[in-house]
């Protein structure tokens, strides 16, 4: 079976802890990063994260839809960041400064995080060690040497990787290119 | 604060993925040229593969696993709420602390609910997640993935697929291993197995199937929980029965279906083609013969009812993996869904209507009742994993 958002949706629906596991591997660390972007803080934006995916799984029934499901990442990542300000300045006696980059951030319409959370989806499939090959080479354009280097590995290593990711990914993004096309026709 | 609107972003983050590999056509382009002058900023970060390299393996700095592990453990045990965070268990220790501090009473209270997550946690390791077979010593494995031609080695034993036939090898002495064998399904996910006689059988969600590695004895007996739909490989000598709780179903050859779901108030069998013999256990002399296009029913101590013409597209819908109910009774497609999503079913209010509902079994469930609600006379209201049935 063809496996995207919607086939991990059904299957969150139907109750399985499995599906979850998807949604958590992909959005965690865009929307944990975009926290701890407003905050400015790791840890609290990691808790912030966790208690996001719980609510997630509490209200699996109510998502009528894949969009209505990222509305709520999204809205309540940013709301739940925007409250621990608001907290601080709530505690503080006089106005709390924080860097223009935070409230720019704020504005910036979540385009970056889904952009992100597509490609990631993409390579998902891919073993940790791989994933970060792929990306090194297909996206930053390194050499084998640059990054055999930069992990600390063997030019043979990386190229034996690259050419694992590419079959695996082969198959999928045939797949993926058809999904998309279909998905975004809803 | 700026309003967001999801459609947009899913909207431009395909455009821009179509740009990058260059699959953009003209009224696309158009689009994605507006949205690029009110944020020619992102638009250059976006399409950049740099950027975008460097942000993904930013990602990849933060650990998933751990965090993984926590909300897991939080969904599966709610009355806890352990945090572990940079600095250890410290929010955890603190609340211990206090509990000791408060005293006796306090302690026998946790004790107490403590015990009744012990209770829930045991009932909830009798919900499996992938599909389970369990070999007669008692191992379990997960057979999901496993494919014609795979061997697995738990322990002692090989486990190897043969054609779809799952049979079970002492790895020492490669002597073949005697015993019953159980399949189970989780919810919401179909599975078939053939037995060792050929007999191919399709599992619905939340079912079972107890059968023996191989086939001996007077008969081939095999114990379902569930529904499961057989087709069963023809034997002049061997009868072939199947127990569901209370009820008995004999057959020689043939294709049938049996809806034995704890849910119900009765068992449902089935005939699609061939000739089957129900018996009911409870009811010793209680027998019935049924033809193809025959429902047999039975309910708790009383006679075995027989339907005629049964709608066959709605009583085999799981198998296409759909829903389908022509002018069904609400509450027998609530117990259809209870099944599949794994939700309770609560009435505020009796709803005596009929409904037909024809959609694909991956529907998401508020579409789904939305489309029943539309029909009119019922309102519903998800909570959690209760749905609430009012007018």
């Amino acid at each position: 079976m063809q496996k995207d958002d919607l086939f991990y949706l059904s299957l969150l629906q139907q109750g399985k802890e499995d599906a979850l596991t998807y949604w958590v591997n992909i959005y965690f660390p865009i929307l944990c990063s975009y926290a701890n972007k407003i905050i400015d803080d790791e840890a609290q934006a990691e808790d912030l994260t966790e208690d996001l995916f719980i609510k997630l799984w509490e209200k699996r029934l109510s998502f009528a839809s894949i969009n209505e499901l990222k509305s709520f990442l999204y809205t309540s990542i940013r709301n739940a960041s925007l409250n621990v300000i608001r907290q601080r300045q709530r505690e503080k006696k006089r106005h709390t400064f924080f860097s223009q980059q935070n409230s720019l951030d704020t504005d910036n319409g979540f385009w970056e995080e889904e952009v992100l959370a597509e490609i990631r989806k993409s390579i998902y499939e891919l073993p940790p060690q791989m994933r970060k090959i792929f990306i090194l080479s297909f996206f930053e354009k390194k050499t084998n040497d640059e990054i055999a280097e930069t992990l600390n590995i063997t030019n043979q290593t990386v190229r034996n990787q690259k050419s694992n990711a590419l079959t695996i990914l082969r198959k999928l993004l045939r797949e993926k290119a058809f999904l998309v096309l279909f998905s975004y026709l809803i | 604060m700026k309003n967001l609107k999801i459609e947009d972003v899913v909207r431009i983050a395909a455009l821009l993925r179509k740009y990058r590999e260059q699959t953009i056509d003209d009224t696309e382009l158009e689009e994605l040229n507006e949205w690029k002058i009110s944020n020619p900023n992102q638009f250059e970060q976006l399409t950049s593969l740099n950027y975008l390299g460097t942000k993904l393996l930013d990602l990849e700095d933060i650990s998933v696993e751990q965090h993984l592990l926590n909300i897991h453990r939080r969904i599966d045990n709610p009355a806890k709420s352990w945090r572990y965070s940079k600095w250890g268990w410290t929010a955890a220790a603190a609340v211990l602390l206090l509990v000791v501090s408060i005293g006796g009473l306090y302690l026998f209270q946790t004790s107490k609910s403590r015990n009744h997550d012990i209770k829930e946690n045991l009932s909830r390791s009798h919900k499996i997640d992938k599909v389970r077979l369990t070999l007669p010593n008692g191992t379990q494995v997960d057979i999901e993935d496993f494919k014609n031609g795979d061997t697995l080695t738990r322990g002692d034993v090989q486990i190897v697929n043969n054609n779809g036939i799952i049979s079970y090898i002492d790895a020492h002495s490669k002597q073949a291993i005697a015993g019953d064998n159980i399949v189970a399904t989780p919810t919401g996910k179909q599975f078939q197995v053939t037995l060792p006689d050929q007999t191919k059988v399709w599992l619905n969600g939340t079912s079972s199937i107890k059968y023996p590695a191989r086939f001996a004895g007077k008969e081939r007996l095999v114990e379902i929980t569930g529904e499961a739909y057989f087709e069963v490989a023809k034997n002049k000598i061997l009868p072939f029965v199947v127990l569901a709780n209370n009820q008995k179903v004999e057959v020689l050859g043939t294709h049938f279906n049996i809806n034995s779901y704890a849910n119900q108030a009765a068992i449902k069998t089935t005939l699609l083609e061939g000739s089957v013999k129900v018996t009911s256990l409870a009811l010793k002399n209680t027998t019935a013969i049924l033809t193809p296009g025959q429902q047999a029913q039975l309910s708790n101590g009383r006679n075995i009812q027989i339907l005629d013409n049964v709608n066959m597209n709605e009583i085999m819908a799981w198998k296409n993996e759909m829903f389908i109910f022509s002018s069904a009774p609400l509450t027998d497609i609530l117990q259809t869904i209870s099944n599949w999503y794994d939700v309770d079913i609560h009435y505020e209010a009796q709803i005596p209507d009929r409904y037909t509902l024809r959609v694909p079994n991956s529907t998401p469930l508020p579409i789904l009742l939305n489309f029943l609600e539309k029909s009119g006379g019922v309102h519903f209201k998800i909570q959690n994993k209760t749905i609430i049935v009012n007018h």
